[in-house]
């Protein structure tokens, strides 16, 4: 039995991610931890997060441990400092020194056997390389249940395409989620990276298309059900991203699935107004400008026209809005966010007497942002605005003035938007001599002057 | 009181076709640590989703 013993022993002994089994298998713990330790080193020169890890499982006390001989919580303790090394380590996997590090954990403490789930999502974003490889190779050959899917490239020793975790996402709610997890952990602790956004980002996205797909029913029943399990599926990631400030590439991540989840969903106006104001609540100034894009694309699948109180709010803390808008709205539709924002501002103005949202909606108007319907809309709404206003919400007149303004150098903008102007007043079943009198302006002569 | 009518401004929404082989393509691209930028990816799903919607609008 001894010699069994000592033959499997040697057998675990020689799994690694470096050397031959023949090398690993005579290799001592303390020519090992020489090669791993220099590794580790230089991480800690390229990153400082790595240097208290030094003092625990890359201590030279580590090389006597062995994690058979811990308790059961001594070796829960030990999975929690594993798990956080990896995290970080995760950015720097194609690096020679990260492999080596990871390499101390594999022979030290087994990570491959008692941490394998943590171990291989550290690996998924890159999936394609040959380390990836040699990771599959030396896991046990009970793969752990969330990556039971990668069985067959274990066996093969073959590198899993991308399009394999895609299909893994959108027939295994479990494996979509564990992969979310895995990136908002990361994102909290700050120790996210491009590579595992970028993946995170591509396969939910491909995720929750190819989910909207699948779930597509003729009864109406089964489609809200349906509907309501992807929602309750991604949801709660997505809120939980979308007001992570700190990590604006995640939250531009989430722009992509969201973007392709309103597009495709048929979501209901609750959702996606419960979307757009996560979505503003957590921006940031590098999320702003997808930030806002997303928002406008949010805005043509719901059917309330204005902006809610709290997206108006946040536009109107935007600096230089409609420059933004004027320049985005070269290559994307703004019009409904756009349309939306300059309604919800009107009515502030005449039901608040909060006259902020002007200096906004006249550059718009200008701007070729609306379109020559919407603009139409919001004249004629402005001048209703006009119209309504009162003492009881603008007590010295001054909204009253600054509106009046406001119409004026509209009116006598030199582009295309003057027509729509007067057709609007046309439209318009507003008694002009009363809104002049209660603007203290002229705006029929200089309108029309050939009357 | 007067309300304000609505324009028929396009408002219809309709619903939008991707293709599950463009969005691989998008992603295939790179392997994850070579892509580009995530906002330039995003741009491209919003150009991808802006391009859908003109087709059904005009057809």
């Amino acid at each position: 039995k001894s010699i069994l013993d000592v033959k499997a022993q040697k057998a675990a002994h020689s799994k690694s991610l470096i050397f031959e089994p023949r090398v690993a298998a005579v290799q001592s713990y303390q020519t090992l931890y020489g090669i791993c330790r220099e590794g580790f080193d230089e991480l800690c020169h390229l990153d400082a997060r790595f240097v208290p890890f030094g003092t625990t499982i890359f201590s030279e006390q580590s090389q006597d441990e062995d994690r058979t001989q811990m308790t059961a919580s001594e070796n829960e303790e030990l999975d929690k400092k594993i798990a956080s090394f990896l995290h970080l380590v995760g950015a720097r996997l194609r690096l020679m020194p990260a492999i080596k590090a990871v390499e101390w954990l594999v022979r030290r403490f087994r990570i491959h056997e008692f941490d394998s789930t943590t171990l291989l999502s550290t690996f998924l974003p890159y999936h394609t390389i040959p380390a990836f490889v040699t990771l599959l190779s030396i896991l046990p050959s009970d793969l752990p249940n969330l990556y039971i899917f990668l069985d067959p490239y274990a066996k093969s020793l073959t590198p899993p395409p991308r399009a394999i975790f895609v299909h893994r996402a959108i027939h295994n709610a479990e494996f979509l989620t564990a992969l979310s997890m895995y990136t908002l952990d990361a994102c909290r602790a700050q120790q996210h990276y491009p590579a595992l956004i970028s993946f995170w980002a591509g396969i939910m996205t491909e995720a929750v298309n190819g989910r909207i797909d699948r779930m597509r029913s003729g009864r109406s029943a089964v489609q809200k059900s349906n509907d309501q399990s992807l929602f309750l599926l991604i949801g709660p990631t997505l809120s939980d991203a979308l007001v992570m400030s700190k990590v604006p590439s995640l939250q531009i991540a989430c722009y992509m699935v969201i973007t392709v989840y309103v597009a495709k969903g048929n979501l209901d106006d609750g959702t996606i107004s419960a979307l757009m104001e996560q979505l503003v609540a957590g921006w940031t100034v590098e999320s702003l400008r997808p930030g806002l894009i997303c928002l406008s694309v949010l805005a043509q699948y719901r059917s309330a026209k204005q902006m809610s109180a709290k997206v108006t709010k946040a536009l109107l803390k935007v600096k230089n809005l409609p420059d933004l808008l004027t320049d985005i709205g070269k290559e994307h539709d703004l019009g409904k966010l756009a349309n939306g924002l300059c309604l919800a501002l009107i009515d502030r103005i005449y039901k608040k007497g909060d006259s902020r949202g002007l200096p906004l909606i006249e550059p718009l108007l200008l701007a070729s942002v609306l379109s020559q319907q919407q603009a139409g809309v919001i004249f004629k709404s402005l001048l209703l605005a006009a119209y309504k206003l009162d003492d009881q919400v603008d007590e010295g007149g001054e909204i009253r003035k600054d509106l009046a303004s406001t119409i004026i150098r509209l009116s006598q903008a030199e582009s295309d938007i003057r027509a729509i102007f007067t057709q609007a007043i046309n439209d318009t079943e507003v008694d002009l001599d009363e809104l002049e009198m209660r603007l203290d302006i002229q705006i029929r002569p200089r309108l029309l002057p050939a009357q | 009181d007067i309300d304000v009518p609505d324009a028929d401004d396009g408002d219809a929404i309709y619903p939008v076709v991707i293709a599950p082989q463009k969005l691989a393509e998008l992603f295939n691209t790179a392997p994850s640590f070579a892509m580009p930028p995530i906002e330039d990816m995003f741009y491209e799903i919003a150009k991808m989703l802006s391009a859908t919607k003109t087709v059904v609008s005009t057809s």
